[in-house]
């Protein structure tokens, strides 16, 4: 497994946090929605969705869809809401900090 | 990898699963493949794009995860097989089925001496009644038939019993001795 896998894993529930935040979406649009910046395995993201439920982050609600099953729309709580903000601070600063540190490290120029 | 096969071997993984939660989880990726598919994406493609399905399992279940063991086709020793199931059908027809046989036959006697014990004082009616030559001595024999009666009865039920048991316990040593270890 490479390194990148293990971060990709680490920030998929931010992205997905961050995405059903802008609006309610279900599985398959989340998955279409993450991959398109982050190649990341799409299978991950419904084992995640329902640790989200269950910790109270997320609700689902079911909608009829006109082709194929009914889509399991995910909303966040505002449990859900706060949690997110936290994550992206947290994220910030973790980013911030990883760059200071490199910037401060001697590596030669490439 | 198609859709069954993914399906069924992340099935197959998350074995750990409360069922409803299980199946919970796979309609959620059966959808989505109906939903890629409505995208005009193959199977096989959107397998590979949800990933590894043990990867999965192991994400689903978290730090517990311990992979069932992989399918293991139950083998067949077939030489042990042949030899096991000769030895078995001499030991019984020479020696098990005779020998219970004869227990058995025995043990039927006792129960047939016992019944005709206890019809003792019936078949003396009758024959009062039928021919008549009645003799009060018959019915002290009677009676003291139906008392061995009575002792030949306690011991054919616990004779029966018995029988019973070595009888059932020597057929399952039998199956499980030719079925082998499997």
């Amino acid at each position: 497994m490479d390194i990148n896998t293990q971060f990709k894993k680490g920030v998929l529930e931010l992205c997905v946090l961050v995405l059903i935040q802008k609006h309610d979406r279900y599985g398959y649009e989340l998955a279409e929605a993450v991959s398109e910046h982050v190649e990341v395995a799409e299978g991950a993201l419904y084992p995640l969705l329902r640790r989200l439920v269950k910790d109270g982050y997320c609700t689902t609600y079911l909608q009829e869809s006109s082709e194929g099953p009914p889509r399991k729309y995910y909303q966040l709580t505002p449990e859900g809401l706060q949690y997110s903000k936290e994550l992206i601070t947290a994220w910030n600063a973790f980013v911030h900090n990883v760059a200071n540190l490199i910037e401060q490290g001697e590596f030669p120029k490439e | 990898m198609n859709k069954l096969e993914f399906i069924e071997t992340l099935r197959y993984y998350l074995a750990a699963l409360p069922e409803d939660e299980r199946n919970e989880l796979l309609r959620d990726y059966e959808a989505h493949f109906i939903y890629g598919q409505q995208n005009g994406k193959s199977e096989t493609e959107i397998a590979r794009e949800l990933g590894d399905p043990l990867a999965l399992a192991r994400e689903a279940i978290g730090p517990d995860f311990l992979p069932p063991p992989p399918w293991s086709p139950s083998r067949r020793d077939i030489p042990r097989f042949i030899g096991v199931s000769i030895l078995l059908f001499f030991l019984n027809v020479m020696f098990a089925i005779p020998v219970f046989a004869s227990i058995w036959a025995a043990f039927i006697a006792i129960c047939a001496a016992t019944l005709s014990c206890f019809l003792a004082p019936v078949a003396l009616v009758a024959e009062t009644v039928l021919y008549g030559n009645y003799m009060p001595g018959k019915w002290f024999v009677a009676i003291g038939m139906v008392g061995i009666g009575m002792l030949l009865a306690v011991a054919a039920k616990s004779i029966g019993k018995w029988l019973v048991f070595i009888t059932l316990n020597y057929a399952k040593w039998n199956y499980k001795t030719w079925r082998g270890s499997h």
